[in-house]
């Protein structure tokens, strides 16, 4: 027995020294650390940017540009320009031009959610003219999209103005039927790489977008702020400060007079970050109450941009109604799934902002509470 | 005569509930009927219910003899065509195992990378399993303990570091689409419940309380499958239809600060759990072999069955449509349904007239001996 358990255990030994694993190991310094990956559509196909970290260096990103008919295909040419070991599971950002994304969504992100060392969570993003434009972007000598957006990824929510975006997001919102698709669009300006806003898709295909101030509106509605700054009229009409904490929205649907009516409430958290007045004058308290409603109003007036823009215009139900609609109204859906994208601008939407100054900082003024 | 080996009651439902976590890993949209995977939610209470009835035959049978497994049973019922029974239960088991294997060669070519060559795999996997087969089920019920331990921390682990990322908004209600995937849902949990031929050969080899033991596990499995379920969509969204193994795809996700990227617990355990799957059925066919060729068939029928199990696998591997057949639930279910409940009824039922048959046998021979 014991010369049947030595021969079986080497030959184990054997098997997995032998095994595929063990001998094709690939070193640290012989693999292509890809941090993010842009995709253009040219005349032939698709041009691919990548940028990958230099394992040599610290900190030091290289530019890589390929083509090929398929996303895959370009990516496969990279054999022509190194000969590294690609390897995808650390990309955390994908950028798709514009050109790209008019022709089709799908053609794009087909590899992302097929490739095996790909994930769903990577950051998806819109460039508003080329990709490449944004890779070959460098700032102080360096490439500076993927240390920049990995700073936004990382922090991202604390702009208010890019709605955050992931694959998996953007395949959830494939699969509603009901134009749902949105992605975050970057732009260079002024020499530095700027949110533009949010690109709105009929089915994959790019149409339209909302700007910035749609685009928090959008955001708050999807419950996605969580920082950014807005300022607004106080007492006195003088400009004050806020910042956003957190928004959480609801989607109320019923049915109404044979037609769905939505009432969109948003709850938000904001916290003042500096008033105009003078420090011998304070707020009183109901200055919190005027804070509260201008800023209420002015998100208010945010989304309902941003639904006319998406939904009423464009037919696209980046807000989520149709979701709504299935849980709430199932029977409706039911009969009108396949309808929905024409019937959404019929429909009543209401809207609703309740906003609570959170934290008011070191200052007493606005007077958070009394004695009496 | 060899001495039989004991196992509790609980040391049995423990290796029965690592059998179906390994099973239950492997669940995906289009085994379950759709693209609606919450109706599977009701597929598990089903598939609960169903439980009780399909362990019956088996538990009546042990019941009126509960020193005799059902290989020996069937001889006792229908002498030398016994032989036929117990070959149909060898080549299920290796069936079974080649179902399981093969599906972990899926795993291996879509989302492993590397690529291991799949001789490799099958021949390493049944090298182990050999060896557990060889040690007997005492040494493979004490193995499962420990195996299980493993199990739940990892898995239990993998659901804690996947909660931020749930979102109410990817549930829907129930049976949108109709109530199909709800029964291909309970068909599919049935033509898997490989464990209750597994309990036939086995309960006479138990001690200690079986009937809680048998609750706890059903109760145990199908609370796991439905919190897996609940976890799935309301974390991927419908992303979890666009993928292979949407365990596999959420460990890829999950991750709290520090911990990211929980693929290599899924892999854990799964080839923790195939190993002793595979090992235990290994045995029971040699049990099978040994019932119909004799004691000294011992070593060389767990051989025989690792053979034909590999080579099995591999072979149906080659071939597209082979897989198909395999996974389909025109092979599983009438083969399951078969063994866990048709043949057990059978036996029953021939039991049942055979003691009717001697009972009255007996009285004629009592009257005509009082008459004498």
């Amino acid at each position: 027995m014991t010369v049947l358990r030595i021969v079986g255990i080497t030959i184990v030994a054997v098997i997995v020294l032998l095994a595929a694993g063990a001998r094709n190991y690939t070193e640290l310094h012989e693999r292509l650390i890809i941090r993010g990956i842009g995709i253009d559509r040219t005349e032939q196909g698709y041009k691919v940017s990548l940028h990958a970290l230099k394992t040599t260096e610290e900190n030091t990103t290289e530019l890589f540009t390929t083509e090929g008919e398929s996303v895959y295909d370009a990516l496969e040419n990279l054999g022509l320009m190194t000969d590294k070991v690609p390897l995808y599971s650390h990309s955390f950002l994908v950028v798709v031009g514009r050109e790209a994304a008019e022709h089709s969504l799908n053609d794009v992100l087909d590899f992302f959610i097929r490739y095996q060392e790909t994930r769903p969570t990577e950051s998806l993003f819109l460039a508003n003219d080329t990709a490449g434009e944004l890779f070959a972007h460098q700032k102080d000598g360096q490439y500076d999209l993927t240390r920049d957006i990995s700073d936004t990824a990382a922090g991202r929510q604390n702009h208010s103005q890019l709605v955050q975006t992931e694959l998996l997001d953007v395949v959830n919102a494939m699969f509603q039927n009901s134009n749902a698709v949105h992605l975050p669009v970057l732009n260079v300006s002024d020499g530095s790489i700027m949110e533009y806003g949010t690109g709105l898709f009929e089915n994959d295909t790019l149409i339209d977008f909302l700007d910035l101030n749609q685009t928090r509106g959008l955001s708050a509605a999807l419950g996605k702020i969580q920082g950014g700054t807005e300022v607004v009229k106080g007492p006195d009409e003088l400009p004050v400060t806020l910042q956003y904490s957190k928004c959480s929205p609801h989607i109320k649907a019923e049915i109404q007079d044979g037609k769905p009516r939505f009432t969109l409430t948003v709850d938000c958290k904001a916290n003042l970050s500096q008033t105009s007045t003078s420090v011998t004058q304070p707020l009183d308290k109901e200055a919190f109450e005027q804070l509260e409603q201008a800023l209420s109003e002015k998100l208010r007036g945010q989304i309902e941009h941003a639904l006319r823009w998406a939904v009423i215009e464009n037919h696209c139900d980046v807000f989520g109604f149709s979701g709504a609609l299935l849980r709430q109204q199932t029977d409706y859906w039911r009969a009108h799934q396949d309808t929905w994208i024409n019937e959404m601008a019929e429909a009543d939407y209401l809207i609703a902002v309740n906003t609570t100054i959170a934290l008011e900082g070191k200052e007493t003024s606005p007077k958070p509470f009394s004695v009496w | 005569m060899k001495k039989l080996s004991y196992i509790s009651a609980r040391q049995l439902f423990t290796m029965l509930i690592v059998f179906r976590i390994v099973i239950i890993m492997t669940i995906n949209s289009i085994l379950m009927g759709g693209n609606r995977l919450l109706d599977n939610l009701m597929s598990c209470a089903i598939a609960f219910t169903l439980n009780f009835v399909l362990v019956l035959p088996i538990y009546f049978l042990n019941r009126r003899s509960p020193r005799t497994n059902i290989l020996e049973k069937s001889y006792d019922l229908f002498g030398p065509f016994g032989a036929g029974i117990s070959m149909f239960y060898a080549l299920y088991f290796i069936f079974v195992d080649c179902y399981y294997l093969s599906f972990f060669h899926i795993f291996t070519v879509n989302v492993l990378d590397p690529y291991i060559p799949f001789w490799l795999i099958a021949v390493s996997v049944m090298a182990v399993a050999v060896y557990g087969a060889f040690q007997g089920i005492e040494a493979l019920a004490r193995t499962a303990l420990l195996i299980l331990v493993v199990i739940l921390t990892g898995m239990l682990f993998l659901f804690i570091t996947v909660i931020p990322r749930i979102n109410l908004n990817n549930l829907y209600p129930l049976w949108v689409d109709g109530t199909d995937q709800m029964w291909t849902g309970v068909l599919q949990v049935l033509g898997r419940s490989t464990c209750f031929p597994i309990m036939a050969m086995l309960l006479p080899q138990v001690s200690g309380r079986k009937k809680l033991g048998f609750l706890l596990w059903n109760l145990i499995l199908y609370l796991f499958m439905a919190i897996g379920i609940f976890v799935l969509v309301s974390s991927l969204g419908s992303y979890v239809d666009t993928q292979l193994f949407p365990f596999f795809s959420l460990a890829s996700i999950a991750g709290v600060r520090p911990f990211q990227r929980m693929d290599a617990i899924f892999i854990g355990v799964w080839l923790s759990g195939l190993f002793l799957k595979i090992a235990t059925d290994l045995y029971l066919v040699t049990q099978c072999c040994i019932k119909v060729f004799g004691q000294r068939s011992r070593k060389i029928s767990t051989l025989a069955g690792a053979v034909l199990i590999a080579g099995g696998s591999v072979l149906i591997s080659s071939n597209r449509q082979w897989y198909q057949q395999l996974f389909s639930l025109k092979l599983t279910l009438p083969l399951t349904i078969t063994a866990a409940l048709a043949l057990p009824i059978v036996m029953l039922m021939v039991d049942l007239i055979k003691y009717r048959k001697g009972k009255r046998q007996n009285a004629k021979q009592a009257v005509q001996n009082d008459s004498a």
